[in-house]
């Protein structure tokens, strides 16, 4: 009669630890099968709205062509001006920073939303 | 294996096109040292040599790049993984994808192909152990449904390799 209540217990005890490795597991494969949150964040549309645009001026510029598209611009073309004096192509910045609200040439960080 | 992890095979839109016909222009002016890439009627998916550089632990060894491009190019980052057998790194896994920040959380439309290509080249020869990740088992496992590398929740943590 004594050895039926030990062998009672090892067996809720191997059960007990059976289900904790099952957890873990299910844990583990829960995570890697969870969506990708976005990482990304876009910038503060105000903000964006708000950068300078200015006419390309070859004379006065360092870049030659836009860092997005890599066409180059062309003279008294509508640029955009971030806060870090690079330029892109208005729709090639405008686009980006509707998803990553960082200067694709410095990571400069604009302002999202608070 | 690597046909099925492409992404969703929409074609390249317009914008992304006409970058890549430049960047490809580009490639054939000036590629980058030690890779070849053999081009192809394909511009959505390149396939890149690669040549361990010498005197680091890859040297005198092949292994072959595949670089998927999405429709919107380059507002998102191309998928690039090596076609295995892929090198041993402490970063790079048995199927071929490559834990590498720049392809995911930190890429920026401003980086190419050829940019792509020598910070590849230079995290092989940064190495200095011929070894696979730690959890490279459980991940491969993960994956085998043909999962693609994009879809990975990367944990970036070690800036020496």
């Amino acid at each position: 009669m004594q050895e039926k209540p030990k062998n009672i217990s090892v067996n809720i005890v191997v059960e007990f630890v059976h289900t904790v490795l099952c957890d873990v597991q299910a844990f583990n494969e829960s995570f890697m099968d969870e969506e990708v949150d976005p990482i990304l964040v876009p910038a503060a549309p105000s903000y964006v709205e708000a950068l300078k645009t200015k006419q390309y001026d070859k004379e006065n510029s360092k870049e030659e062509s836009c860092s997005v598209c890599y066409q180059e611009f062309l003279m008294a073309e509508d640029v955009t001006l971030m806060p870090c004096s690079h330029i892109f192509h208005n729709n090639c910045i405008g686009r980006w920073l509707e998803m990553t609200n960082t200067c694709p040439m410095c990571r400069f960080t604009m302002p999202t939303f608070v | 294996m690597t046909s099925s992890s492409a992404p969703s095979r929409k074609a390249l839109s317009k914008i992304a096109c006409n970058r890549l016909q430049k960047e490809l222009v580009e490639w054939q002016v000036n590629p980058p040292a030690g890779f070849k890439h053999k081009v192809t009627d394909n511009l959505q998916r390149w396939v890149i040599e690669v040549n361990g550089a010498s005197g680091t632990l890859y040297a005198n060894e092949t292994y072959q790049l595949q670089v998927d491009f999405p429709e919107h190019y380059p507002m998102e980052a191309p998928q690039v993984i090596f076609i295995p057998p892929a090198p041993q790194h402490p970063h790079i896994y048995s199927n071929g994808h490559i834990c590498l920040d720049i392809l995911y959380d930190s890429w920026s439309p401003a980086m190419t192909v050829s940019s792509i290509c020598i910070s590849i080249l230079s995290m092989l020869s940064s190495s200095t152990a011929k070894q696979r990740p730690a959890d490279n088992d459980r991940y491969v496992k993960n994956c085998r449904n043909g999962r693609s590398p994009k879809e990975t929740r990367w944990w970036f943590h070690d800036d020496k390799v």
